[in-house]
């Protein structure tokens, strides 16, 4: 199992960089946009020196617009705030709607870069299990990703949530399975080590073209990961 | 002479903003959101300069390059990059841009890299006619 350890350790490492490279990129295009907004108001300062009177309602419309994209790069902050504190936390009893949430939100840029629409039908209600939750949402994160390229003609996905006493299940819909090449189907080797780490299955259902993780409510204690 | 040039990016407030800006700056600008309708854009006109995002849905903006210069081989692309490494620049380079620029940037140095542009395309079209004529006088044996 150590190596095990050691390698989901070094693919989480990978995730990590991956996801927050990804950040970083969101958070400079908001840069870019104050940059350029803050430009052009120095712009419209430099034209009414020589004579050019101010439009103040643009001028409301451009502060507003900066406001915009400040709350923007804060909200990007925070998720990348809530990702990194993710991955100190121990096996513990955490919320995995959060979780979903959160890497949902990690997902959304890869998902725009393919040009997929990501449709979440969760629960607002907590449903506490107990994991770890960076390992979770690695492999969330790792099945959601490779789902992205099984879309059908609609690029859209679904994601539910269903749970009861003994587990909770993430559907991921519809997939197309017949586009899933032996390199990137899933469970992988990837998925499989999180999977076994997490106590968790991945499973495909071809009749429903439906993608399911289903996690259980609790680890045998002394079971999961390093460090746990 | 204005310098005619294509924004690509799909932040639409982005290239709304900087294209006002540059414009400002006595440019011609055309900007577009789409790196679809961008190729057909760079095929129906001819630019000075194409300012092109590298991280764009429907087609990476490398694809976008090869694209572009494989229409278009002297077309002057400008490659705009959240981060610009120098492993990033030289694959940039390899692949046919003529620079590229790390988002945020200066418009002062993205004025600078167009009127650069402009230039090399006012020299390669120099360079055109000279060998048309020299063509006419040698045929017409002059």
């Amino acid at each position: 199992m150590e190596n095990g350890f050691n390698t989901i350790a070094e693919k989480g490492l990978g995730f990590f960089g991956k996801i927050t490279a990804s950040i970083s990129h969101e958070l400079k295009n908001s840069l870019a946009i104050i940059n350029e907004k803050a430009g052009l108001l120095e712009d419209f300062a430099l034209m009414a020196d020589k004579g050019i009177p101010l439009d103040p309602e643009r001028m409301e419309l451009l502060a507003g617009q900066i406001i915009k994209q400040i709350g923007r790069a804060n909200d990007i902050i925070r998720t990348l705030n809530l990702f990194a504190h993710s991955a100190e936390e121990p096996l513990k009893n955490t919320d995995l709607v959060q979780v979903l949430t959160l890497v949902i939100r990690l997902c959304s840029r890869f998902a725009d870069m393919k040009s997929v629409t990501l449709a979440p039908d969760i629960p607002t209600d907590p449903v506490t299990i107990q994991t770890h939750p960076f390992f979770a949402e690695h492999l969330i994160c790792h099945c959601l990703t490779a789902a992205m390229d099984w879309t059908g003609m609609e690029k859209k996905l679904n994601i539910g949530m269903e749970h009861t006493d003994v587990d909770v299940r993430i559907h991921i819909f519809p997939i197309d399975i017949a586009k899933q090449s032996d390199k990137d189907s899933v469970p992988d080797q990837e998925t499989q080590m999180l999977a076994d780490v997490l106590h968790a299955r991945v499973e495909q259902n071809t009749v429903s073209n439906m993608l399911s993780l289903v996690f259980p409510r609790s680890i045998p204690s002394g079971e999961c990961c390093p460090g746990a | 002479m204005k310098e005619k040039v294509l924004l690509v990016d799909d932040e639409k407030e982005f290239i709304e903003t900087l294209a006002e800006r540059m414009q400002n700056r006595g440019m011609e600008v055309s900007a577009t959101t789409s790196a679809v309708e961008a190729l057909k854009m760079a095929e129906e006109e001819s630019y000075d300069a194409v300012i092109l995002d590298l991280k764009m849905p429907e087609m990476d903006g490398i694809e976008v390059l090869a694209a572009l210069k494989e229409k278009n081989p002297e077309l002057q692309v400008i490659l705009l990059t959240g981060h610009a490494t120098v492993q990033k620049g030289i694959e940039a380079m390899k692949l046919g841009a003529m620079d590229f620029l790390e988002k945020p940037f200066d418009i002062k140095v993205l004025s600078e890299k167009i009127k650069k542009a402009h230039t090399q395309k006012m020299i390669i079209a120099e360079k055109h006619t000279q060998e048309k004529i020299k063509q006419i006088i040698q045929e017409k044996g002059w």
